[in-house]
């Protein structure tokens, strides 16, 4: 479905992205763990367009989205959340979903006024799903600005949702979060892999790429190290020396 | 009467243009340009009516869309860069449309005259009102009239998808981009519609002031057009009237009488709103309390009353209250302002009762406001530790 051939990216002199590959499958969860200051955000940034790639290519479905703007890459079906909760904060609730409705699906069939003033019935009816998914419907005349850290978290899940993405981007989504909150994220994210979204997930909290994913990139300084399923990438004796740790390390172990 | 229908006239036409940077404020952009749009707008509507003898409506139209295509031509460029660099291109752009006109000369024989803008001279023969007839009352309801229908417009706008969009665009544009907007199509649709509305404005201030010249519209106009929707509130279209009220009726025509003072006082005040209202006028009044909302309501509609029975049938109060007073050595002017007092007493005694109250309540709150704006806050230095 996504296929990332040899991307690179410099900034200056720092190679961010070093000759990357790597391909996600239709229904897959697939984990980017690495570092910090490994290139995990740079590669999603790139898929996504925010900026352009030094070389390599990206495509998506056969398409080449290597170059295409972040509202080109959304209306392929790639929808994306942040690593520091970008939400509108002055909007409602309801508003931050409502401005989501781009995707090609929900934009077809519909005339332009009606776009532009309230939305198609099927685009205002996609809004309130993804806020009773995201638990938020009681939620929707509050400003966003004014949720509580988790609330946020999921409303910005909720609005990428919103497009009707069939590959979403997560950089670190558990960020910030307790336990519980992990172990419902963890549902939330099976429950869309049900729905038939691919995922790309970028993470540091183990207990759920470990559980989750169906396979895992490592990256270290913008190169990928090892790639395969969780049990793999775990005995994996470079990703234990660069990220993950070795046994005999007590510190590792220490959270009680 | 006079004076409050040339009022009147003045706030239609800077409401308009406050509105017209209202729609790209909404997207984060701060821009100089709208006096530009305004003197285009001006110009071309008032060589149609003046020259080619058009009807005042469709020359406000042609005015509006001449002033939106400019917009579109010069937003692809200017909207590639943001804040800083967004302000001072269209500082230039305001600045050369001024030039343009300045350097612009094209006159028709109209009779025995000349017609038509001379550069600096500017354009001195836009008579559609008087030359048709219109009374100064006319002029108020309908320059007043287009006003609402822009107003309306705007607060349409902005409770549509599209306002969303447009607000998303000014609160993130990295996170809007990411939800499926095109940014460039988003902000040069704004500066479009908002080219469009200054455009139109431009044509009844042309109209409504019958003499244009290039001075009229500089870097000042440019700013006042910002500052209303700022100091009005961003959160809604009734914010910049207010804020227009406030500053073309009380800050620039009710302090005439402070001569050129007015102007130091002027700039002080308007820091004072700032930072009394922070987020507008709109939302201080959100703030009150149905009670002050009401008290807001009843003291807008005694001052109109007030005024309105002032210019109506002034001279016969002023008649009847001496004839009642005989020759008690009181004069009208005393009873007035007892009248006043008793009235405003009266009217809300409770409200005096907690005026007493917000008062000391404001002062200090503006003494924090200027003790933080000089970095000093006394609870928040830390303390040394040894």
């Amino acid at each position: 479905m996504l296929e990332i051939q040899a991307l690179t990216k410099n900034f200056g002199g720092v190679v961010a992205v070093d000759t990357l590959d790597l391909t996600v499958e239709e229904g897959e969860i697939v984990a980017l763990i690495g570092p910090n200051g490994s290139g995990k955000s740079t590669t999603v940034n790139l898929i996504a367009g925010i900026f352009p790639a030094t070389s390599g290519k990206v495509t998506f479905k056969g398409r080449d989205v290597t170059d295409a703007p972040p509202h080109r890459t959304l209306e392929c079906g790639i929808a994306r959340t942040f690593q520091n909760i970008r939400l509108f904060n002055e909007l409602s609730v309801w508003q931050n979903l409502w401005v989501a409705q781009n995707a090609p699906d929900t934009r077809k069939s519909q005339n332009f006024l009606k776009r532009w003033m309230s939305g198609s019935a099927a685009a205002r009816r996609s809004v309130e799903e993804e806020l009773a998914f995201a638990n938020l419907a009681d939620k929707r005349d509050e400003l966003a600005g004014n949720l509580a850290f988790g609330e946020q978290r999921r409303l910005e899940l909720a609005r990428s949702l919103a497009a009707k993405p069939s590959l979403l981007l997560l950089d670190e989504p558990a960020a910030g979060m307790n336990l519980e909150e992990v172990k419902a994220l963890d549902g939330r994210l099976r429950t869309l892999q049900e729905r038939g979204i691919t995922i790309l997930l970028v993470e540091h909290v183990m207990g759920l790429v470990m559980g989750i994913a169906d396979r895992i990139a490592v990256l270290n300084f913008g190169r990928k190290i090892a790639e395969g399923t969780p049990a793999e990438v775990q005995a994996d004796k470079l990703v234990r020396e660069a990220y993950l740790g070795t046994t005999d390390s007590s510190t590792s172990q220490a959270v009680p | 009467m006079q004076f409050w229908y040339g009022l009147a006239q003045l706030v239609g036409v800077h409401t308009i243009l406050g509105l017209s940077a209202y729609v790209i404020l909404q997207t984060g952009q701060v821009s100089m340009a709208q006096a530009g749009f305004l003197a285009i707008g001006a110009y071309v509507s008032g060589m149609l009516t003046a020259m080619s003898g058009w009807h005042i409506v469709p020359a406000l139209l042609v005015g509006g869309v001449t002033a939106a295509v400019i917009a579109t031509i010069v937003g692809f460029p200017a909207l590639r860069v943001k804040g800083l660099m967004f302000v001072v291109a269209t500082i230039a752009f305001g600045e050369a449309v001024r030039l343009f006109w300045f350097n612009f000369t094209f006159q028709v024989k109209q009779g025995a005259e000349m017609v038509g803008p001379i550069g600096g001279e500017g354009f001195k023969q836009i008579r559609y009102f008087p030359a048709n007839g219109w009374t100064d009352l006319d002029r108020a309801i309908f320059i007043l009239a287009v006003m609402a229908i822009v107003m309306a417009g705007v607060w349409w706008l902005d409770r549509s998808r599209a306002g969303a969009v447009l607000r998303a665009v000014g609160e993130d544009d990295l996170a809007a981009q990411s939800v499926g907007v095109n940014l460039t199509a988003i902000k040069v649709t704004a500066f479009a519609i908002s080219g469009f509305i200054a455009g139109v404005g431009g044509a009844l201030y042309s109209h409504y002031t019958t003499h244009i010249e290039h001075l009229n519209f500089g870097v000042v106009l440019a700013t006042f057009a910002i500052a209303y929707p700022i100091v009005g509130g961003l959160h809604n279209v009734f914010g910049t009237l207010a804020a227009v009220i406030f500053i073309q009726g009380f800050l620039v025509e009710g302090l005439r009488f402070l001569g050129d003072w007015r102007n130091l006082l002027f700039g002080f005040l308007i820091v004072v709103a700032m930072n009394v209202s922070p987020r507008g006028f709109v939302s201080v009044y959100r703030e009150l309390s149905t009670y002050w909302r009401r008290r807001v309501y009843g003291g807008a509609i005694f001052v109109i009353v007030l005024i309105l029975a002032g210019e109506i049938m002034g001279g016969e109060i002023v008649a009847f209250v001496e004839g009642l007073l005989g020759d008690t050595g009181l004069e009208y002017n005393h009873m007035a302002w007892v009248a006043f007092l008793v009235v405003m007493a009266a009217w809300s005694w409770r409200g005096l009762a907690s005026l007493t109250r917000m008062i000391p309540a404001g002062l200090r709150r503006l003494a924090a406001v200027f003790r933080q704006s000089l970095g000093y806050s006394a609870a928040r230095r830390p303390r040394k530790v040894a």
